[in-house]
């Protein structure tokens, strides 16, 4: 199964990596409408906060347009491959390639990580409107914007994040909330936990096994 | 058990990224340090590049040759490592072997990251339209597969013998 789960993965990771012509259009689109619900509200009229998609090439690109309170504005390039893409495909790699054993966990996982992981890298658009910039529209306590700071640092801007930070949701979610899907990759360490047994009676009371006395003999008990 | 050893996992983890995601002063001690570090990564590079290239030459954090590339912060996979050394230091297993383990898997993964970056250095040489990709898509990629395969095989190591497991 183990192996079966790499193809698999192996598969859909290269099939979300491939810039499939009108994806990154339609990656710009949904992003930017779906951005624009979570974002809008942090800016208050007349500040605003919109995206839209860069063009009507087939660009992974949106363009972010920040305007502050009094009247400042300026727009900025925001890579949508990078993240949230890239991340949000991975997810959906590793949602997809274990074996389907229940569909109600597995879709609960999925949205969540799907709607989760790009919030994670919006922390990048927090961080740029609450930083000491012309578009500042936050005014974030110093002890916040630093613990932003930390965690875009950490979580977003490491090239490599792209990829551990979904397989990491990924385990969690699934640990979480649909284990049945983690006995197709468990290493080592994990098995015995998720091991098709645990996953039959997830509360087990361990109890030393009966003594059996296969030939019918009596023991003698000694004494002393 | 599990649980518990994510938490260790996260909490290791976290401490670890936050020592290095840091703001430290811009002149400070610890960014001279992770300045000289960076020094070092690049001549490590530079040997290594001049098996191919002899007229490869290193100023400070930037290899220069044929194209340059300068070694900054983010090059140095910090993140492979990071989530590495915080799976094996969380592992269930005696502390000599998990010491052990860590410092043979850094090792490795260093001269991965090593072989990374010269493979940039070509790339921006030969095909330099496609060093985004290999740079922030694929090598990203290989690096953590790299960290996930070495823990793997230090999960053999660290299980191995009688397991008389510290807590």
């Amino acid at each position: 199964v183990r192996a079966r789960f790499l193809l698999r993965l192996f598969v859909l990771i290269v099939l979300g990596w491939v810039p499939w012509p009108g994806l990154g259009n339609l990656v710009g689109r949904v992003f930017s409408a779906f951005a624009n619900v979570v974002a809008g509200p942090l800016a208050r009229y007349p500040a605003a906060i919109e995206f839209r998609p860069e063009g009507p090439g087939d660009s992974f690109n949106a363009i972010l347009s920040v305007t502050n309170r009094t009247g400042i504005y300026q727009e900025m390039l925001w890579d949508l491959r990078r993240a949230p893409y890239l991340p949000v495909a991975v997810f959906l790699a590793f949602s997809l390639a274990p074996p389907m054993r229940r569909l109600r966990p597995r879709l609960l996982v999925i949205a969540l990580g799907v709607l989760g992981l790009p919030l994670i890298s919006g922390l990048r658009l927090l961080l740029a409107i609450s930083s000491d910039s012309p578009i500042r529209l936050l005014e974030l306590p110093a002890s916040a914007e630093f613990l932003l700071t930390m965690a875009c640092r950490t979580l977003v801007l490491p090239p490599g994040m792209a990829y551990a930070l979904p397989a990491m949701t990924w385990l969690a979610l699934s640990w979480w909330l649909d284990r049945s899907a983690l006995s197709a990759v468990v290493p080592l360490a994990v098995e015995e936990a998720v091991s098709p047994a645990t996953l039959a009676e997830p509360v087990r009371t361990m109890r030393p096994a009966p003594r059996r006395n296969p030939g019918g003999r009596k023991t003698r008990r000694r004494t002393r | 058990m599990v649980a518990r050893n994510a938490f260790r996992f996260a909490l290791i983890s976290g401490v670890l990224f936050g020592l290095y995601s840091f703001p430290y002063a811009e002149n400070g001690l610890s960014e001279g340090w992770i300045q000289q570090y960076l020094n070092g990564y690049a001549h490590c590079v530079g040997a290594y590049l001049r098996l191919f290239e002899s007229s490869v030459s290193v100023h400070g954090n930037t290899v220069i040759g044929t194209a340059s590339i300068q070694i900054v912060k983010s090059c140095d996979a910090m993140e492979a490592v990071i989530l590495f050394a915080a799976a094996v230091l969380a592992f269930p297993a005696p502390i000599v072997r998990k010491l052990t383990a860590l410092v043979a898997g850094v090792a490795a993964i260093t001269c991965v990251n090593v072989i990374r970056i010269s493979s940039l250095y070509f790339v921006l040489v030969d095909r330099p339209q496609t060093f985004e990709f290999w740079h922030l898509e694929l090598w990203p990629l290989l690096m953590i597969v790299t960290s996930l395969v070495l823990f793997l095989l230090g999960t053999r190591f660290l299980l191995r013998g009688p397991l008389e497991l510290s807590r």
